[in-house]
């Protein structure tokens, strides 16, 4: 006996219920738990549905799927900052390169024109204005992305989460550019000028480069994908 | 009997060798097999199976495949290149272990 379409949606709520919020791992779960009701009814083709569910259920533990979900999770998101790395690398070669050599070399010469006393609060302005910008943009993919009415994915749930995380982290990276007011020290200087650039280009990946092409990475990332 | 601990630290090598005599199993199918293997001796807990399916396919051991059977979509995992190197190593390992753990509990008393 093998479980009906109606069932199999059922077997989807199911594991919605007990927290399983991602398309890609219900899936999984969704067959493993089929395959072992209909195993059951081959032993006993008596026992109801929700009884055979109950009994695969209790396979599970007593955390039921949590373990699942948060191994799942945590691989997820080193997923994510190697993709974070990947678009990085591809970011360290010709053009892009070229451009971010000049961004740095401008922005250095502007601080070195600086009187002291102002060099570390220009920095920190170029910082601060960069991640407000990026954190709205990221507001912004965000709410686009919770007004899909489409599946959700885990990869995409990172992907549309961490992009304002960070920036509001950014905000935070502030307490090196202090140094600047203090000391006129060109190495230090050069330095944090890369960092801020660095940030920025951090940044853009988040928010500008990676939800634009989530769904190639979704491709990419789950077979199952096709199938929808 | 509670033989099932001293498997557990071995569970990643019997999911790659399992793969690597089946070509490509489902996570229902492993459980099963295992059960079977073993004589039931050791059955591997759901809660178990799917965080190592997922950190062997995270590390790259593992690549996945999706078919539709019966109403709904099923995951194959099977072995990518670097899996296979890696299932002969940990193999080795695995063998060289026993070795050692039979030397421990049974040693050669004999004096020459």
């Amino acid at each position: 006996m093998k479980l009906t379409q109606d069932q199999v949606q059922e077997l989807y709520g199911f594991t919605r219920q007990h927290y399983v919020e991602h398309y890609d791992l219900q899936t999984e779960l969704v067959d493993h738990i089929s395959n072992g009701i209909e195993e059951q009814w081959q032993i006993n083709s008596k026992l109801s549905f929700q009884e055979a569910l109950q009994k695969e259920f209790k396979k599970f533990g007593i955390f039921g799927f949590m373990d699942v979900i948060a191994q799942k999770q945590k691989l997820m998101k080193k997923r994510y900052w190697k993709l974070i790395l990947r678009f990085y690398k591809e970011f360290l070669k010709l053009p892009t390169l070229a451009i971010i050599l000049t961004v740095i070399l401008c922005l250095f010469a502007i601080i070195r024109s600086i009187p002291i006393a102002y060099k570390g609060y220009t920095l920190q302005g170029v910082l601060f204005l960069t991640a407000i910008t990026f954190f709205l943009y990221a507001v912004k993919n965000k709410k686009k992305y919770k007004s899909k009415n489409n599946k959700r994915w885990l990869l995409e749930d990172v992907i549309f989460q961490w992009g304002d995380t960070l920036q509001i982290v950014l905000f935070f990276y502030y307490y090196p550019f202090g140094v600047l007011t203090r000391t006129a020290n060109v190495y230090i200087e050069f330095a944090l000028v890369v960092c801020t650039v660095c940030a920025a280009v951090l940044g853009y990946i988040m928010v500008g480069i990676i939800p634009k092409k989530a769904e190639l990475l979704l491709e990419e990332t789950y077979p199952e994908y096709k199938f929808l | 009997m509670g033989s099932s601990k001293l498997y557990k630290g071995s569970l990643n090598t019997i999911i790659l060798k399992l793969l690597e005599e089946q070509g490509k199993m489902y996570g229902y199918e492993i459980t099963q097999k295992v059960k079977l293997l073993t004589k039931g001796e050791l059955k591997i807990t759901e809660g178990a199976l799917y965080p190592a399916l997922h950190k062997l396919e995270a590390e790259g051991l593992l690549d996945v495949e999706v078919a539709k059977v019966d109403n709904r979509l099923r995951k194959y995992y099977k072995l990518t290149e670097q899996g296979e190197k890696e299932t002969i190593n940990r193999l080795a390992e695995l063998e060289e272990f026993i070795r050692s753990m039979q030397n421990l509990v049974s040693p050669n008393w004999s004096i020459k």
